[in-house]
C-alpha cells in the first residue's frame, strides 16, 4: 500500500502530463478565440477526430515508437486540412458578422461530428498501445516512461508555438490581427488566410494532444465532450484570448484534477474546477492574465 | 390584386402539398402539419386582407388567436386517442422550456446551454422531496421551483461577469457540473438508476382535483400551465422590462449610457427564465413519474437550444413550435435510423446558416415585410 505521500507525487506529475495535454487543445481553442473571435465548441470534436485519425493510422503503421511519433505529426496534419476545409465552408460566410452565429455553427458541427463518429466507429471505445511501455523507477514507485515522452512532446509543441508567435512573419500577423483585424487588414496582413491557418493550427493541436492521450484513456466518441468542459474552464480562468495564461491555468486546472482524483472518484473532480472558475468569475474575471473577458 | 392571388394560391399550395405529406406519416405528425398548413393559410390570408382591408387585421392577433386556441385545447381530448394526448402534452412541456430559453437568447441575446439540466434540477427537487420528505405535493412544487429558479439565477449571476460571447462557455460548464451532480452523487438522487414517485393528485383550492397519473388530466393540467406561460411571457416581453431586454440584445453599451442597469436585467431575465424552465422541469416530472441524470446530459441541454433556433428566436411561440416540429422530426427519423441526431445537426448547420431567424421569424418577416 503506497502512503499518501507518494500518491500525492504521482499524481502530481500525472497531472503535469494531463496538464500539458490539455495546454494543448486550450491554446488551440484560444487562438482561435483571439484571433476569430470564434468560441469553437467543435474543438473537443477535432481533439476526438485525432485520436480516431491516429487509431486508423497506427492500424497501418503498426506500434513502434517512431511510427507513433509520425502518427502524430500526421494525425495532426490531416485533422487540420479537415478544419482548413470545414473553416472554408461554414464559417467563411459569417467572418466579420454577429459572433453569435458561429458560436450556433459551432455547436451544430459539434453535434454533428459526434455523431458522425458515434456512426462509424460505434459507442466501443477503440485501444491503442502505448508506443513506450517502459518504467522508471522514481520515489519507490514505477513511473510510466510515456508520461515523460508526453510531456516532451507537447512541451516542444508550446515551446514552438511561443517561439513562432514571437518570432515569425506568421506569428506576427496573428498578433496583428488579434490586436486590430481592420488595421492590421490595412497594412496588408492577409486577415482571411490568417484565419484559415489559425483555424487549422488550433485543430491540428487539438488533434495532436488527441493522439497522445489515445493510449491512456480509450477512443471514444464522446471524448470530446469530456475535455471542451476542462478547455473551456481553461480558457476563462488564463484570460480569454490569452495564450501564456491560458497554459498556465492548463497546468493548474490538470494538477487540481489530478490531486481531486485522489478523493473523489472520477469526473466528480471537475466539480472541483467549477469551485476555481466561480472564485475566478468573482474576485478576477478577467483571468489569469488579459483583459479581453472583461465587459 | 394580382400578388394577393398568388400568395394565396401559394399558401393553398403548401397546405395542399402538407395534406399530401400527411398521408404516410403517423396520426399525430399529420395533425400537427395540419395545424401549421391552416394556420399559414389563414395568417397568409390575414396579412394579405390587412393590406387589402385595414379591418381584417385582427384576425391574427393573439387575443383573437388565443380563445382559439383554448377551444382546440378544451375539446381536444374528444378527438384524439390517449396516445396521442400523451405526446402533444409532452410536445407542450418542450415547448414551454423552449421559451424559457427564448427569454434569454432570443430577447437577452444570452446563449444558455444548461437548459434541460436547469429543468432537471426542479424535477429532481421535487422528486427527492416527495419521496424523502414526504411533503406536501403541491409544497413541493413551489420548493422545486424556487430551487430551480435560484439555480438559475446563481448561473446567471456568475456568468454576466464575462462578455456576451462567453456567456455560453460557463453555462455549459454549470449545466455539465449539475449532470456529473445527479449522476454520482447517489445518496441523494440515486444515481443512474434515477427517482421514480407515484404520481400524486393535485388539489386547485378545494375546487377541482387534477390526477397527474390520468392522461386526460394531465392534457388539461399541462395545456392550462403552457397557455398560462405562454401569456404571461408574452405580456412581460412587450412590456417596458422586454424592450429593456431586447435594447441590451441589439446594443449592451447604449442601453447602459441610457441608465439601465445592464446587468441587474440580465440577472433578472435569467430568473424569468428559471422560473419558467423550473415549471417545465416539475411538468416533465409529473408527466411519467420518472426522472434519471440522462435528462440532464448536454446533448439534451443542446436540443433545447436547437429548438429555439430552428423554431425562431425572440418570438415566443417560434419556440413552442420549433420544439414540437423537432421532436416529432426526430420521431419520424428514429423509424429510419438511429443517428436522426446526425440530420436534425445537419438542418440545424443549414437554418443558422440560410435563415438565421427560424421558421416563425422569417414567416414574420415574409407577411408583416420587417
Amino acid at each position: 500500500m503506497e502512503d499518501l505521500g507518494t500518491l500525492i507525487v504521482r499524481e502530481l506529475i500525472m497531472g503535469l502530463a494531463n496538464g500539458m495535454l490539455l495546454a494543448l487543445v486550450a491554446s488551440g481553442f484560444t487562438l482561435i478565440l483571439g484571433v476569430m473571435n470564434i468560441v469553437n465548441f467543435a474543438h473537443g470534436e477535432f481533439y476526438m477526430a485525432g485520436a480516431f485519425t491516429g487509431w486508423l493510422i497506427l492500424l497501418v503503421v503498426g506500434d513502434s515508437t517512431f511510427g507513433f511519433l509520425v502518427t502524430v505529426v500526421l494525425a495532426g496534419v490531416i485533422v487540420a486540412l479537415f478544419g482548413m476545409v470545414i473553416e472554408a465552408g461554414i464559417f467563411k460566410p459569417t467572418h466579420g458578422g454577429n459572433p453569435f452565429i458561429p458560436l450556433m455553427i459551432s455547436f451544430g458541427l459539434s453535434l454533428v461530428l459526434q455523431q458522425a463518429a458515434l456512426a462509424s466507429f460505434g459507442t466501443i471505445g477503440k485501444f491503442v498501445a502505448p508506443p513506450i511501455t517502459a518504467t522508471v523507477p522514481f520515489f519507490g514507485l514505477e513511473f510510466p516512461v510515456y508520461r515523460i515522452f508526453i510531456m516532451a512532446v507537447s512541451g516542444l509543441i508550446i515551446g514552438g508555438l511561443w517561439i513562432g508567435m514571437a518570432r515569425t512573419r506568421f506569428g506576427t500577423w496573428i498578433r496583428a490581427t488579434i490586436q486590430d483585424r481592420e488595421m492590421a487588414l490595412c497594412m496588408g496582413v492577409p486577415v482571411p488566410t490568417v484565419y484559415r491557418l489559425v483555424f487549422g493550427l488550433g485543430c491540428g493541436l487539438a488533434a495532436v494532444s488527441g493522439v497522445l492521450v489515445a493510449p491512456i484513456f480509450s477512443v471514444e466518441y464522446s471524448m470530446g465532450l469530456e475535455i471542451i468542459i476542462s478547455a473551456f474552464i481553461v480558457v476563462v480562468v488564463g484570460g480569454l484570448g490569452s495564450l501564456p495564461g491560458t497554459i498556465l491555468a492548463a497546468l493548474l486546472i490538470g494538477e487540481l484534477e489530478a490531486l481531486g482524483s485522489i478523493f473523489m472518484k472520477g469526473s466528480q473532480a471537475q466539480i472541483l474546477s467549477l469551485l476555481v472558475l466561480m472564485a475566478f468569475l468573482l474576485f478576477r474575471p478577467q483571468g489569469f492574465m488579459g483583459e479581453r473577458g472583461l465587459q | 390584386m394580382i400578388p394577393v392571388v398568388k400568395k394565396i394560391g401559394l399558401s393553398l399550395a403548401a397546405f395542399i402539398g402538407a395534406c399530401y405529406w400527411l398521408l404516410p406519416l403517423r396520426e399525430a405528425t399529420g395533425f400537427i402539419l395540419t395545424l401549421a398548413a391552416i394556420a399559414a393559410v389563414i395568417g397568409g390570408l390575414g396579412a394579405q386582407m390587412r393590406r387589402v382591408k385595414p379591418w381584417l387585421a385582427p384576425v391574427i392577433r393573439f387575443r383573437f388567436v388565443g380563445p382559439v386556441l383554448v377551444v382546440i385545447g378544451v375539446l381536444l381530448p374528444m378527438f384524439v386517442d390517449d396516445f396521442t394526448l400523451r405526446l402533444y402534452s409532452e410536445l407542450l412541456i418542450l415547448g414551454l422550456l423552449a421559451m424559457s430559453l427564448d427569454v434569454m437568447m432570443g430577447f437577452l441575446g444570452l446563449a444558455s446551454f444548461a437548459h434541460a439540466a436547469l429543468a432537471g434540477i426542479s424535477s429532481y427537487a421535487v422528486a427527492i422531496i416527495l419521496t424523502e420528505l414526504d411533503w406536501h405535493p403541491w409544497l413541493a412544487i413551489f420548493f422545486a421551483i424556487g430551487a430551480g429558479t435560484l439555480a438559475t439565477v446563481i448561473m446567471g449571476a456568475f456568468s454576466v461577469r464575462v462578455r456576451d460571447i462567453y456567456f455560453g462557455i460557463i453555462t455549459l460548464v454549470f449545466g455539465s457540473v449539475f449532470f456529473i451532480i445527479a449522476n454520482s452523487w447517489a445518496w441523494l438522487t440515486n444515481g443512474e438508476d434515477g427517482l421514480t414517485i407515484t404520481l400524486p393528485v393535485l388539489s386547485f383550492f378545494g375546487l377541482f382535483e387534477v390526477d397527474t397519473s390520468d392522461l386526460r388530466d394531465f392534457w388539461y393540467l399541462s395545456f392550462g400551465v403552457v397557455f398560462l406561460c405562454y401569456a404571461i411571457l408574452r405580456q412581460v416581453m412587450l412590456s417596458p422590462v422586454g424592450l429593456v431586454f431586447q435594447g441590451i440584445r441589439e446594443n449592451e453599451e447604449r442601453t447602459a449610457y441610457v441608465g439601465y442597469n445592464v446587468n441587474h436585467f440580465k440577472i433578472l431575465g435569467t430568473a424569468i427564465s428559471g422560473f419558467f424552465t423550473a415549471i417545465s422541469g416539475v411538468l416533465t416530472l409529473l408527466k411519467s413519474g420518472i426522472i434519471g441524470p440522462e435528462q440532464m446530459d448536454a446533448l439534451s441541454s443542446g436540443a433545447v437550444v436547437i429548438w429555439a433556433i430552428i423554431g425562431g428566436l425572440g418570438t415566443l411561440a417560434g419556440p413552442l413550435i420549433g420544439a414540437s416540429f423537432v421532436a416529432l422530426l426526430a420521431n419520424y427519423l428514429i423509424e429510419f435510423t438511429e443517428r436522426y441526431v446526425l440530420i436534425i445537426g445537419l438542418l440545424f448547420i443549414v437554418i443558422i446558416l440560410l435563415a438565421p431567424r427560424g421558421i416563425v421569424g422569417s414567416l414574420k418577416v415574409h407577411w408583416r415585410g420587417s
